[in-house]
């Protein structure tokens, strides 16, 4: 394993004119203008193995985007560096922008009126695919995404999920070793978040593609990406397992039982003396708390002491995790 | 007939359009163009002497008029309109309780109240800067203010008319661009009508297009008879009727297909 | 060598893109009859009262109309398209596509410059040489080789100060995004349809050194009618090196700040 992205005290500042409402102050801002510093990025860095699968997760305005685009060559920073696949990415040198592709979830590169074969070809030109390669690739993306049968329609007359996947296709013909993914699942119904997920995952694993991805959706994360960055507030406050990263907020594991016919209330669980904290109930569903020093002692007990019918014990749900991060404001 | 409706929706967009009055000034210079050329070739032709009944004065009056006339009968919306049925974004406007025309309505105003003083202001500059003499009788004012108004309707009535075959076809915009160019060339922005040979002059009067920009500026300045306005008014109200009936028909049968197939 | 395939397959995009309409053909067709029908009737008219208009006969006009119709049609076979799809209304910068094309590893000002285009304008480039044909037939002087030579020398920097202007104004759009500079050349343009020289004196310095369209239309006819100084072809020349080099500065410029190098 190699590094292929590192980053080194990634820093982006906007200045953002400022003006007060009215027609004096905006005469006056013609003159002097004023400037607000907005830090969108400040000291980021990171490095990123090649064929690593990374997600950057983070509250809306975290400034995952901003770093996206740093690292894609579409920004510059105002300080600090990077090294992708040996290139300085904002120097936007062809043979950096050769070995990358970014997919941006709400943008088309699609060609309304032309077929998706012509606008494939017309990447292959673009790109400078070689005619054979060309071939090659396109055999291989028509295996990948079933792509065979949509080559001679109009993007306009595709469907939604036909569209996305051509998008997609459109990004991966010169076969990036880099893939950046800026909420590629934008928009999409479940169904087309699974499909586009296993395409990522087969890519990266086919083709040995380091992929950085960004997303609102917590289970494109969890399902794609073994690591995770978390960005809050332009900084990065976590980057390791995500696993770790849910252990570290919610030091708790999820207990439901099924109980037979016996009633469990908190004070019974005191007076049993189960570490455990009662949280729901439904019927004779119950649904616990409980820290996860204690897990298997109050699994034990409980099992011991009442009729079980059913019993499942896991973490508590990404989006839950989350949610605290965002709403707290970081890692407390 | 909702007109509280219509009332609000010409006052939102006027709002609207007010904050980019910007970008409408640079399309009414774009407008001003092609008459201002015209203005600038004639005058330059007839410093010899008249031309066709028209004098250096006439021509440079003439072409100020068609500009202001221009301006204030050019219809914007038919172009959204079609770009609307082709997107489906139509959809929201056939759901609320006012006709389908009161949108297209409602932004004809709206540009109108923008564009229309400054087109006014520009065009006195021009006055003054070729120092014209102006002389305009009280009621061939009043016939020209009229003109004016029934011209607005007519050249609005045929672009939306040919915007609804959005409902049918893909290309309409081919058609908007065809009938803009007659607009050009057959309502004397070329040259005024009497100017024309003879035969086209005649082909020229019965069909809309002088009717939209040229009728009134001739009835303004005093260059028909009053036979010929009671003619002209005639021919008017008669495609104007016409154009009436088909936008009717068209919109029914337009949105009864679009519902149908759902765009 | 990799660029000129690139050509080739942008322009093969463009006839494939085209035949998506049916309609558009026979719109089109229509649609040059029409403007040339219009130019040469409007000149026509204007003619029947006079016989020299500043110095210019009817023959030389013409071939100023000419020449106008065929700086318009290359203009539309590539330069408009292309830039519009960066600049214009809905282009790239407006909808921030242009994420994807700062992406593509190859020139940018090469890339945005040449990638649409519009296969109609052919014929309109047909056309615009059988007017200048025929003026230059109306004419007495006889064409000799190097008048042609000269000619296709003109017509050169013609099209070098109308792309650099064009890119000049579409890279306004990433500085003050949604004001459409762009549609003002094409209005601006339109003066270009009679001898610059007939207008009043401060137009004149306009169209001859602000927005040279001078250069760009009367410049080549001149050089036609053998009237053209040696003087005048170099100033344009001069003039297109220098708007041609503030065109690229400000492009790439103005890539650096989209990309935020800069305030």
């Amino acid at each position: 394993m190699s590094v292929h992205i590192a980053a080194d005290g990634l820093t982006k500042t906007y200045r953002v004119p400022v003006r007060e409402a009215g027609l004096g102050a905006a005469v006056r801002s013609l003159f002097r203008p004023r400037f607000d510093e907005v830090q969108a990025v400040r000291d980021v860095s990171f490095q990123i193995e090649r064929g690593e699968m990374v997600g950057f997760i983070g509250p809306n305005g975290a400034g995952k985007t901003t770093t996206l685009k740093m690292l894609s060559g579409l920004l510059y920073p105002t300080s600090g560096s990077v090294d992708a696949a040996g290139h300085t990415p904002w120097k936007r040198k062809t043979q950096y922008l050769s070995k990358i592709s970014m997919l941006m979830g709400n943008r088309s590169q699609l060609q309304w009126n032309n077929t998706v074969y012509d606008t494939l070809y017309i990447f292959k030109e673009i790109y400078g695919v070689p005619s054979d390669v060309f071939k090659r690739h396109l055999a291989e993306l028509c295996d990948l995404l079933d792509l065979a049968k949509l080559l001679p329609k109009r993007s306009r007359n595709l469907s939604l999920g036909e569209r996305s996947k051509c998008e997609f296709a459109l990004a991966l013909l010169h076969q990036p070793e880099i893939l950046y993914l800026d909420e590629p699942t934008l928009g999409m119904d479940v169904t087309m978040q699974l499909r586009l997920r296993e395409y990522i995952r087969e890519y990266n694993r086919r083709f040995g593609a380091t992929v950085i991805l960004t997303s609102h959706y917590m289970s494109d994360v969890t399902s794609l990406c073994g690591r995770v960055l978390l960005i809050n507030g332009g900084e990065l406050v976590y980057d390791g397992k995500l696993a770790k990263l849910q252990e570290m907020i919610t030091p708790f594991k999820i207990v439901k039982l099924t109980l037979d016919q016996a009633e469990l209330t908190q004070e019974e669980l005191v007076s049993q003396g189960i570490e455990a904290e009662l949280t729901e109930r439904k019927d004779n569903e119950y649904m616990l708390r409980v820290k996860k020093q204690d897990a298997v002692t109050a699994s034990g007990l409980l099992m011991s002491l009442y009729n079980i019918v059913d019993f499942s014990i896991a973490d508590p749900p990404m989006e839950a995790v989350i949610d605290k991060i965002y709403t707290e404001g970081g890692l407390g | 007939m909702n007109l509280r409706g219509g009332l609000a929706l010409i006052r939102g967009q006027l709002f609207g359009y007010l904050s980019e009055k910007g970008f409408f000034w640079t399309l009414a210079l774009g407008w001003m163009t092609a008459p201002v050329i015209y203005l600038l070739v004639w005058q330059a032709a007839a410093a010899g002497g008249v031309i066709g009944g028209y004098d250096r004065n006439d021509f440079i009056l003439y072409y100020l008029c068609l500009i202001v006339v221009n301006q204030a009968t050019y219809p914007t919306t038919h172009w959204t309109t079609a770009e609307h049925i082709h997107n489906g974004t139509i959809s929201a406007e056939l759901l609320r309780p006012v006709p389908l025309i009161y949108n297209a309505l409602g932004t004809e105003f709206a540009v109108k109240i923008v564009c229309l003083p400054f087109v006014t202001a520009v065009v006195t500059l021009f006055g003054f800067g070729f120092q014209v003499k102006l002389t305009i009788a009280a009621d061939s004012l009043g016939l020209a203010a009229a003109a004016l108004l029934l011209a607005m309707l007519l050249r609005f009535l045929l672009a939306y008319a040919i915007s609804l075959l959005a409902f049918w076809t893909q290309q309409s915009n081919a058609l908007l661009q065809v009938n803009d160019t007659l607009v050009f060339l057959l309502a004397g922005q070329v040259a005024p009508l009497a100017l024309f040979p003879p035969g086209l002059q005649k082909l020229a009067m019965q069909l809309p297009y002088r009717y939209m920009a040229s009728f009134p500026v001739e009835a303004v300045l005093g260059k028909l008879s009053m036979a010929e306005i009671r003619s002209g008014f005639a021919v008017m109200a008669g495609w104007i009727l016409l154009l009436a009936i088909l936008t009717y028909v068209l919109t029914n049968k337009g949105t009864r297909k679009y519902s149908a197939t759902g765009g | 060598m990799r660029y000129l395939r690139l050509l080739g397959t942008f322009i093969r995009a463009a006839i494939q893109n085209e035949s998506a309409y049916r309609l558009n053909a026979v719109m089109r067709l229509l649609s040059t009859g029409l403007s040339l029908a219009g130019g040469i009737g409007g000149i026509a008219v204007l003619f029947q009262a006079t016989d020299n208009l500043n110095g210019w006969s009817k023959a030389e006009t013409l071939a100023v109309l000419g020449v106008y119709m065929l700086v318009l049609a290359v203009n539309g076979l590539v330069i408009s398209p292309s830039l519009h799809k960066l600049g214009g209304m809905g282009g790239e910068i407006e909808t921030g596509n242009f994420d994807y094309t700062l992406l593509k590893p190859l020139s940018k000002q090469y890339y945005i410059s040449v990638r649409e285009w519009s296969v109609w304008p052919l014929l309109d480039i047909a056309v615009s040489l059988g007017v200048i044909g025929f003026a230059v037939s109306q004419m007495e002087a006889s064409l000799t080789a190097a008048v042609l030579g000269m000619f296709l020398v003109s017509l050169v920097i013609a099209l070098g100060l109308l792309y650099s202007l064009m890119l000049l104004l579409s890279s306004v759009a990433f500085w003050y995004r949604g004001t459409y500079v762009l549609w003002i050349m094409g209005d601006v343009l339109q003066t270009g349809k009679y001898p610059v020289s007939i207008y009043p004196r401060p137009v004149k310095l306009v169209l001859t050194w602000v927005f040279p369209v001078g250069f760009i239309v009367s410049t080549p006819a001149e050089v036609l009618m053998q009237r053209a100084e040696p003087v005048t072809l170099a100033a344009g020349f001069l003039l297109m090196l220098v708007l041609f080099a503030a065109a690229s500065l400000l492009f790439n410029r103005s890539l650096r700040k989209y990309a935020g190098a800069s305030s």
